[in-house]
């Protein structure tokens, strides 16, 4: 049917980052059209979900299971036209030209605006949505669109360091007011502890670059680098306590990095059933992220030393380990973005307990500027309730 | 013989995590709902109208 043109496939995505799905596409050789609706427009609350729509518009056969489900009739029979008038459009459309002053107007504006233009509107786009909240308050809808913009703007050369707890943020106030949104659940759990996980997320993406090779082919970049948690499985346990280390600066004797040499940046991913039925353990998983500043030319001295992550929890939480040390690329100068995830698991539910730590490096500036060993601070406040 | 739904489809109710399915707004004799979206390589942007006077079968997905 497809061949003669009697039958069309098209997908939607359900996922932040298309790059992700285009490889998936890749790897599974689908050859129809994939749109991607990183907003939720279609307001789909689960997938996977098949539908069969006839020449006319209307839907004729909900496919649950398509190994099981007949089709035939959907595939064989040709349907009458509807008495009734077709279904509204969602109104985002990429021609939107102006904004409203609605919190519906603005943002279906900041969303075509975000959707077509992409980083160079994301500033603009999350303003938009940020005055819809405000007009409208508590809209989870809303609330969730705006956590999408912030994680767009995060992983885009324009992203600024509140923008991933934002998403995190907002995402997690909407799914606590529309706890059967599994799209939106599915969203923070991508980036949340693994004992919050219903599987593992992008697993396959190995696997899949290597089948692609081996037909020969190149497999489609990931733009965004993958972390640790979406690829992590599922897992019922918090990993074991490692061999117990030193605090390295418990008396602060390190200097403070002052003038910002290192940006630091933290965020923390709670699980989807703080608040809920697992209110008794919640369970986070934290990220801390240093990048030297490019500005001032900062880059790491990799030979006198590596990068050391100290993090606190409150009395009676559990965590792996306090002192992590972040892998160096070589001994040669670096600037990379460098990256910790860690897991922590608390005792109790705290009103809005405070996760505390501090980053100890080696940086110089510039290429002939003054090498230093500077600390940082930081912390990360969960609200648990 | 009994009709086949095109293979990719058929993986994909295997190969993805899934949710709860749910069939809100688009229930058999509902019309469906319209939509333009961009594609996921962002070459062109395509609405679901597009594919009037023919059968669409509309996969709803994600590749985790």
């Amino acid at each position: 049917m497809r061949a003669s043109g009697e039958l069309a496939v098209v997908g939607i995505t359900q996922e932040q980052h298309p790059d992700r799905c285009r490889l998936y596409a890749q790897w599974q050789e689908l050859d129809w059209p994939i749109l991607w609706d990183p907003f939720n427009l279609t307001g789909s609350a689960a997938v996977p979900i098949v539908s069969g729509i006839d020449a006319h518009g209307v839907v004729r056969a909900a496919l649950r299971n398509p190994e099981r489900d007949a089709a035939d009739e959907f595939f064989e029979k040709a349907y009458e036209p509807p008495a009734s008038a077709p279904a509204a459009e969602i109104p985002v459309r990429r021609e939107l030209l102006a904004a409203g002053s609605t919190p519906d107007t603005l943002a279906e504006w900041a969303i075509a605006k975000m959707l077509w233009e992409g980083p160079a509107a994301y500033d603009d786009g999350i303003a938009a949505l940020e005055e819809a909240v405000g007009q409208r308050g508590e809209d989870p809808v809303l609330l969730f669109r705006l956590g999408v913009a912030h994680r767009l703007r995060y992983d885009s050369p324009a992203g600024r360091s509140g923008d991933f707890q934002a998403s995190l943020d907002h995402w997690t106030h909407a799914l606590r007011k529309d706890p059967n949104q599994y799209i939106w659940r599915r969203r923070i759990q991508q980036w949340g502890p693994r004992l919050d996980k219903p599987y593992a997320f992008y697993d396959w993406v190995a696997r899949a670059r290597e089948e692609i090779a081996a037909r020969g082919a190149e497999p489609i970049a990931v733009a965004v680098a993958l972390t640790g948690s979406e690829v992590a499985d599922q897992s019922n346990v918090l990993p074991a306590r490692k061999e117990e280390r030193a605090n390295p600066d418990p008396k602060r004797e390190i200097a403070q990095d002052e003038v910002g040499l290192v940006r630091v940046a933290a965020a923390a991913a709670l699980n989807t059933s703080a608040g809920g039925r697992n209110r008794s353990q919640p369970t986070a998983r934290v990220y801390v992220e240093l990048r030297p500043d490019p500005v001032r030319d900062v880059h790491w001295s990799n030979d006198a030393g590596p990068t050391l992550v100290w993090i606190s929890v409150p009395q009676g939480w559990r965590l792996e380990q306090n002192l992590h040390e972040l892998p160096l690329p070589g001994a040669e100068p670096s600037n990379e973005t460098r990256r910790l995830e860690l897991e922590v698991l608390a005792s109790s539910a705290e009103a809005r307990p405070i996760v505390r730590g501090f980053a100890l490096y080696y940086v110089c500036e510039g290429e002939s500027g003054e090498c230093v060993y500077r600390r940082r601070d930081f912390e990360i406040e969960l609200p648990l309730l | 013989m009994r009709a086949r739904i095109p293979s990719a489809a058929l993986a994909l109710g295997l190969a993805t995590g899934s949710a709860p399915a749910q069939e809100v707004g688009r229930a058999p004799g509902q019309h469906l709902f319209d939509i333009e979206l961009p594609t996921i390589d962002g070459s062109k942007t395509l609405r679901l109208s597009d594919f009037r006077g023919k059968k669409l079968l509309l996969v709803e997905f994600a590749s985790w």
